[in-house]
């Protein structure tokens, strides 16, 4: 690991420490801080989990990619509308063959940067771009710390070597790194090894395990192969023994959970306001637009949207809240004894796991349950 | 001293925050967030300033004695050396 590049790059820290207070602003006076753009549903892995993976002719058969002239403009409206800080991701970014013109024209804006991706494309063109223009933040997936992990989890033996290829190189670049892990059946047994290679890379490892199913024309074994309550837990559990052992603060325990972390203070910091059906940043301060232009309040739902590419950026933000105005959770959801501490009571998990507002998950319930059992 | 190129002033959720654009992101040192006056001294610092024209301009600017006029001064100008956005 190379710490000297990773302490070059304060902003992140910087950003973290600030990051309620701005957001609790921005939420106040509706103004859209937080943005995702979501360049491609395409991947060169093919994960038995993923949410959001197309297919080429999938992909066309649903809509089309917008192009760089189409994102770099985008930007300038999200921009001039307040977005600060904007995360890149896909699919795959760096699978675009105008990824580097975005992304250097977007470095112009004055964004704070987040790049989401696999790594196995990063070559030494990337590795240049990247050094010249750093983004603050990478956030690399490793699905697994064997060749044959990553042909049971992403289909490709080989893409575990490119990754490792991947991370070293990123460890040249000045960025905060952080390495990401979804646990799935396939994979949940070599926690500690790949915990071990992130740590070479990075003191940054986040793991997740709840993972929902795929949305948006996706069509992924993710209910097939996710684990279970109760084996989510036991492995969250697992992973914060090792860091309670530890005497190195250093090292962080990033655990994360989608359906939970963006609820945490939502009252507290002043982020309780319409629609009152979302209870995190969604629509609020916060937004993101699929690669078919769609605008959503997070990248867990799949509608109602706007349209930022054709009505405007500006117009688009400010209809988005509104749209969730008269959808409601399910009586049972509303009155239920989990709700609030123990389940999210999240619209959007609601809507990919059951594909409308309206009706229960009983994966989700019993997620609710297993978590109140063990707060007991 | 100057503000060094490569770094914008953007007005986000009524607060000023300081930026840096391109290759710049390699050696700024932290997030500032600028105050009013903070605002109005970078605004004084885009084009060349000296210490002393700084102190007169903010004394013009805001009904303030000259001690509390240095103190927000230093208190700006030794969060821009940290944030290695000054260049003197």
């Amino acid at each position: 690991m190379k710490a000297s590049t990773i302490s070059k790059n304060q902003i992140a820290k910087e950003w973290n420490s600030n990051e309620i207070t701005l957001a609790a602003r921005a939420a106040q006076r509706h103004v859209p801080l937080g943005g995702t753009f979501e360049l491609t549903p395409r991947c060169n892995l093919n994960c038995k989990m993923c949410y959001v993976r197309l297919d080429p002719l999938t992909m066309k058969e649903i809509g089309r990619e917008k192009n760089a002239k189409e994102w770099i403009a985008l930007a300038r409206e999200a921009a001039e509308a307040g977005t600060l800080n904007l995360l890149i991701t896909g699919g795959e970014p760096l699978l675009r063959e105008d990824f580097a013109e975005i992304y250097t024209a977007i470095c112009q804006m004055g964004f704070i940067i987040t790049l989401n991706t696999n790594a196995t494309l990063m070559n030494s063109e990337y590795a240049e771009l990247f050094k010249k223009y750093p983004p603050t933040a990478v956030n690399v997936t490793l699905y697994g710390a064997s060749a044959e992990t990553y042909e049971k989890v992403c289909g490709s033996a080989a893409a575990f070597y490119k990754t490792i290829e991947g991370l070293e190189m990123l460890s040249s670049v000045p960025t905060e790194l952080e390495v990401r892990t979804t646990f799935i059946k396939d994979n949940m047994h070599e926690l500690d090894k790949v915990r071990e290679i992130a740590n070479k890379y990075t003191k940054r490892f986040a793991i997740n395990a709840f993972v929902n199913k795929p949305i948006r024309g996706a069509t992924s074994k993710a209910e097939n192969v996710r684990l279970s309550p109760r084996e989510i837990f036991d492995l969250y559990q697992y992973n914060a023994e090792y860091y309670n052992t530890l005497n190195d603060s250093d090292e962080i325990a990033l655990e994360k959970n989608m359906d939970t972390d963006n609820h945490i203070g939502v009252k507290e910091n002043g982020f309780d306001l319409p629609p009152k059906i979302i209870t995190c940043l969604g629509a609020k301060s916060m937004y993101w637009i699929t690669w078919d232009g769609k605008m959503l309040p997070c990248g867990s739902f799949s509608s109602p949207y706007t349209l930022p590419f054709e009505e405007g950026f500006k117009k688009a933000w400010d209809r988005l809240p509104g749209l969730f105005e008269d959808i409601e959770l399910p009586e049972k959801c509303k009155n239920c004894e989990f709700s609030a501490e123990k389940c999210p009571n999240c619209p959007a998990i609601l809507q990919s796991e059951t594909g409308s507002f309206e009706n229960v998950s009983e994966y989700i319930c019993a997620i609710a349950q297993e978590r109140g059992r063990r707060k007991k | 001293m100057k503000i060094k190129e490569g770094f914008l002033l953007r007005e986000i959720a009524d607060c000023y925050i300081v930026v840096p654009v391109g290759s710049r992101v390699i050696d700024f040192k932290g997030l500032m967030i600028l105050n009013h006056s903070g605002h109005f001294i970078w605004n004084q610092l885009i084009e060349e300033n000296t210490y002393e024209k700084l102190l007169d301009s903010i004394l013009q600017e805001y009904e303030v004695d000259e001690e509390t006029a240095k103190k927000d001064l230093d208190e700006f100008l030794d969060k821009a050396r940290e944030s290695g956005v000054l260049e003197e």
